[in-house]
């Protein structure tokens, strides 16, 4: 009788350890098989594209990660970042100092976390719906201070973000800096530890004495700040704060620590190296949709079937960790 | 407890005959403004439900629906809101966050806010035409303002973009501006807009085709850009490296997708004006604030001027013609311009995009 338990708990660990790798051996493969056929894609010049094409991605999923481990989701991460960065606009067209500027503005990606925390908190809802409609005011507002058109960032953002450091983009050794820090706070310290016990049993997280309030409240607050600076950074390579400025982010960045191996249902994934794996996977794919000069309609084809894939081996997962 | 009942029925029942008089009031004011507008159509000046033997009725409330706030439909509600005011319209705005059925209803909420004609840019060519159909069916004059419904039966007026004439346009200022530059054949690359949205559809179409009759133009990449901009600069930084940067030439859809092209180009030290080696043809369409911008600082060689002001200003002209009894033609075209260094000097404050540089 135990053998027959041993070995089918031994089958479960296997199914799980596949389910878990599976995306990033089809990945691995994909890039090998791709980059003998066009050679192009391991030029220097195209893997630097791709690293500064994920700096945004990685920074914003890593924030969206915090939060979707406490067993929360922030549909108002693409938001914050068009509301951070406009304030960011209209505060230096206003004269405001450039630092003043910055600050203010990551103050107010902090503040709409905090909004974001206290609603996932106290509102007796999945917090997928008060943060959509921080989403929307964060759009409304953003919208009304842009008024639709180009505002063109300031030099000195452009020029700080696109700073080069060996030929890289500095941005691109924040995100990674980001995801390695955050990767630290989750695992060696306290409260991290904590953020993973309440997404995985909150009822038992609770017996244990830990603050709930207080922890989803900063996931919620470091959240907010990552999409701030993410807003700084999307916008500094684009050049302008626009209307699109974060559009649809949230589904990407929902997506991605999903394809990094982190559960939506919390508690569950490591942010290193599953965030930056998911990223890496995320723009590859357009990437190369790109190179075989794929039409608009491919693209959506092929995220919505990644997306599909990705969602139902996070699914069969969960169903067998329970 | 009986008197009590005996109250509540009396007033409900009260409440119930104001309500149904109120309705059949209502009915009566549609069915009249219906029969008007047959009226006004056929016979001319019959315009006024309530006297229609005098003077002829004139446009007190009307609907704007844009498909959201982007520069140029902020700059038509802006320009709508001045001319309402100064005719003394009361002008009643909705904008759909580019979201066909949320165009759906907002329409009907126009309607029945009682407008008595309605300016739209719609979102989809195909979702438009139950809201025509309503708008007809409750008497309410339609102005298809830049976008052509699928099927314009129930459109009063067309206000026309004609996408044709600007990708014909944008073409032919793309090559006078290689024969300037000396340049014999163009490399471009494409942004191609939403393939949902038909202005993205016509703009890839008929830029392809007269680029392809030019016999001068070769489109060497498309970039993808899904109307939006982070797209636009991952996708555009994708082919400047499939190409190594071997094209001499960018078509933008929209004005708007200069500062992404800029940016990949500005990164890889490939960004030049007008005279320098790495200059390229940069010519998009809409005569937006920041392509002017680019035009005079030698970047941008020229876009395709649709002015905003002028579309709307025509839209309401027509709103005002039809609920005044007056034929109106059924398709209306406000000038295009290539504008370049020259025009901007020429025109100045005359180009829609000039009052928006200081933002």
């Amino acid at each position: 009788m135990n053998t027959t338990l041993v070995a089918e708990e031994k089958k479960k660990a296997r199914q799980i350890f596949w389910l878990s790798n599976i995306v990033y051996v089809v990945f691995i493969c994909f890039v090998v098989v791709f980059g003998i056929l066009h050679p192009q894609f391991f030029s220097l010049s195209n893997i630097i594209s791709l690293l500064k094409q994920s700096s945004v991605w990685m920074l914003v999923s890593t924030g969206m990660a915090l939060v979707v481990l406490t067993g929360g989701m922030d549909m108002s991460i693409g938001m914050n970042m068009l509301l951070s960065s406009a304030i960011m606009w209209l505060l230096n067209s206003m004269g405001v100092p450039f630092v003043l500027s910055i600050v203010i503005s990551i103050l107010v990606g902090m503040g709409i976390g905090l909004i974001n925390g206290l609603m996932a908190t106290y509102l007796p809802i999945y917090p997928l719906l008060p943060t959509l409609a921080t989403m929307y005011v964060c759009k409304g507002i953003g919208c009304a201070i842009t008024g639709g058109g180009n505002r063109l960032v300031p030099e000195q953002l452009k020029g700080l973000i696109n700073t080069n450091i060996g030929g890289f983009p500095i941005h691109i050794f924040i995100a990674f800096a980001v995801v390695i820090v955050m990767h630290i706070f989750l695992s060696k310290m306290e409260i991290g530890r904590q953020i993973y016990a309440i997404g995985d049993n909150p009822k038992t997280a609770k017996e244990k004495g830990i603050n709930d309030v207080k922890i989803k409240l900063i996931a919620y607050i470091m959240c907010g700040v990552i999409c701030a600076f993410a807003g700084f950074v999307s916008t500094a390579q684009v050049g302008a704060v626009t209307l699109s400025t974060g559009e649809h982010m949230e589904l990407y960045c929902v997506i991605i620590p999903v394809l990094g191996g982190i559960s939506l249902a919390g508690g569950r994934g490591n942010v290193f190296p599953g965030i930056i794996l998911g990223t890496l996977i995320m723009t590859t794919i357009s990437n190369s949709l790109v190179m075989i000069g794929a039409s608009s309609n491919l693209y959506n084809l092929v995220y919505g079937v990644v997306i599909l894939v990705v969602i139902l081996i996070d699914a069969v997962k969960t169903h067998l960790l329970k | 407890m009986k008197k009590l009942w005996k109250k509540m029925v009396l007033v409900l029942v009260v409440v119930l005959g104001v309500s149904m008089l109120a309705g059949c009031g209502n009915n009566a004011g549609e069915e009249k403004q219906k029969d008007t507008q047959k009226d006004t159509q056929e016979v001319g000046n019959k315009g006024n439900q309530d006297d229609p033997e005098t003077e002829p009725k004139s446009l007190t409330r009307l609907g704007l629906a844009i498909p959201s706030t982007a520069l140029f439909f902020e700059a038509e509600a802006n320009q709508a809101k001045k001319f309402c005011d100064e005719n003394g319209i009361e002008l009643i705005t909705v904008i759909a966050d580019n979201d066909a059925t949320k165009q759906h209803d907002q329409i009907e909420d126009l309607i029945s806010k009682g407008c008595e004609a309605i300016v739209i840019v719609q979102v989809d060519k195909d979702a438009i035409l139950s809201s025509l159909e309503s708008c007809k069916e409750a008497g309410v004059y339609t102005i298809c303002c830049g976008r052509q419904p699928a099927d314009m039966t129930n459109c009063d007026v067309f206000v026309s973009a004609n996408n044709e004439k600007m990708c014909e346009m944008a073409v032919e200022s793309m090559l006078e501006g290689a024969d300037v530059a000396g340049i014999d054949k163009l490399k471009v690359v494409e942004f191609v807009g939403k393939l949902s949205d038909q202005n993205a559809v016509e703009r890839d179409d008929y830029f392809k085709q007269y680029a392809e009759a030019s016999g001068r133009i070769e489109i060497v990449a498309e970039v993808a850009s899904e109307w939006n901009q982070d797209t636009a600069y991952s996708r555009f930084s994708d082919v400047y490296n499939s190409l190594n940067g071997d094209f001499n030439a960018i078509y933008l859809p929209a004005d708007s997708y200069i500062t992404a092209a800029a940016s990949v180009l500005q990164e890889n030290n490939d960004w030049g004006s007008e005279g320098e080696e790495n200059y390229r043809i940069i010519t998009g369409i809409d005569g937006s604030s920041t392509a002017y911008q680019y035009i005079m600082d030698g970047y941008m060689y020229s876009t395709i001027n649709s002015d905003a002001h002028e579309f709307i200003n025509a839209s309401i002209n027509a709103a005002m013609s039809l609920v005044a009894g007056e034929t109106c033609d059924d398709v209306v075209e406000p000038v295009l311009l290539t504008v370049r260094n020259q025009e901007i000097e020429e025109y100045g404050d005359k180009l829609y995009g000039i009052a928006y540089m200081d933002k």
